[in-house]
């Protein structure tokens, strides 16, 4: 009898607890690329190699071409009722992590290579823990901000933006003349600090 | 003896019923035809951006770079497979960016093309 209340309470821990795993990939990792033999590349012998671009942008002496890949890994475990039909209490654990490749070409008006940057990371993108009573309102883990579309699909779409957002069109990505900025940079601060959190996403 | 086998049955009943899977895309941009072929007809030095428009439409982005323009096509694509069981969840987000990419000089005539479609639909 001891043993058959065992058994059931094993059951009902493994019932209330949850695992949920959640992966992104975004783009495909880039190919070899040597940035000390990069300058004076031409813009053929670059598309030639990498292939488009994910970003492009005018600059004073030319222009921007950047490529990025992304592993977004996510990982939450919680330990609540809900699967009993009374969820008034839950114990929330969360873990994020990235990887990924960035690479820059910087090309003067007759399409050479004058500066490169590559970079490959491996990062820790925040955890968290919490106890919160009748719902769970706050996720102790988020990865919304890494995880948009690319800016090309709002191309023109600031003539649309709210206010504080169109008088800082001077910083606009999406036009393709205002520079360019990886995933996950914040817009509270820097150049879209004065869009009062309606930077770009 | 016969109520546990009966709770016993529902609990499995009830396992059977919350497990799921899903399975989602997610389609967003310009989709054009990406394949090589689409793109034999452009030549460097001789196409102009008038021929591109004609043969793609209008582009994800129209780019001015000092020297000339660029036209960018974007298709983007993601593909989500997910196993939802009681107490394991797991979800698989895989985004696929299809995109040309077309530079021109200052008389619009095509300087250099590059096109990738890296993923199966």
């Amino acid at each position: 009898m001891i043993g058959r209340d065992r058994g059931w309470l094993l059951a009902a821990i493994l019932v209330l607890q949850a695992c949920s795993i959640n992966r992104y990939q975004l783009g495909e990792p880039l190919a070899a690329w040597e940035s000390d033999q990069a300058r004076g590349t031409s813009l053929d012998a670059a598309l030639a190699q990498l292939g488009p671009p994910l970003h492009i942008s005018a600059q004073a002496q030319g222009y921007l071409l950047a490529w990025e890949y992304w592993e977004i890994n996510e990982e939450k475990l919680g330990l609540s009722l809900r699967a009993l039909g009374a969820d008034f209490l839950s114990v929330d654990f969360g873990d994020a992590e990235t990887r990924g490749e960035f690479l820059v070409l910087s090309f003067d008006r007759e399409h050479r290579v004058v500066d490169s940057r590559f970079q490959r990371w491996r990062a820790d993108a925040g955890s968290g823990q919490g106890v919160q009573a009748l719902v769970s309102v706050i996720s102790v883990v988020d990865v919304d901000d890494l995880t948009h579309r690319l800016l090309q699909h709002r191309w023109g779409a600031f003539n649309l933006a709210p206010l504080a957002v169109g008088l800082n069109r001077q910083q606009d990505l999406s036009t393709g003349e205002n520079g360019l900025q990886r995933r996950g940079t914040p817009t509270r601060a820097g150049q879209h600090s004065t869009q009062m959190g309606r930077g770009d996403q | 003896m016969h109520l546990c086998s009966r709770l016993r049955g529902v609990a499995i009943l009830w396992l059977a019923l919350l497990a799921g899977c899903a399975q989602y895309t997610d389609n967003r941009g310009i989709e054009v035809t990406w394949d090589e072929a689409a793109l034999t007809d452009f030549e460097r030095g001789s196409t102009t951006r008038q021929d591109v428009l004609d043969a793609l439409g209008p582009p994800s982005q129209l780019i001015a770079t000092g020297s000339g323009t660029a036209l960018y096509y974007l298709y983007e694509r993601t593909r989500g497979d997910g196993l939802i069981l009681v107490f394991y969840n797991r979800f698989d987000r895989n985004t696929h960016y299809d995109r040309a990419i077309f530079f021109f000089d200052e008389q619009d005539v095509l300087r250099d093309f590059s096109s990738r479609s890296p993923g199966p639909e």
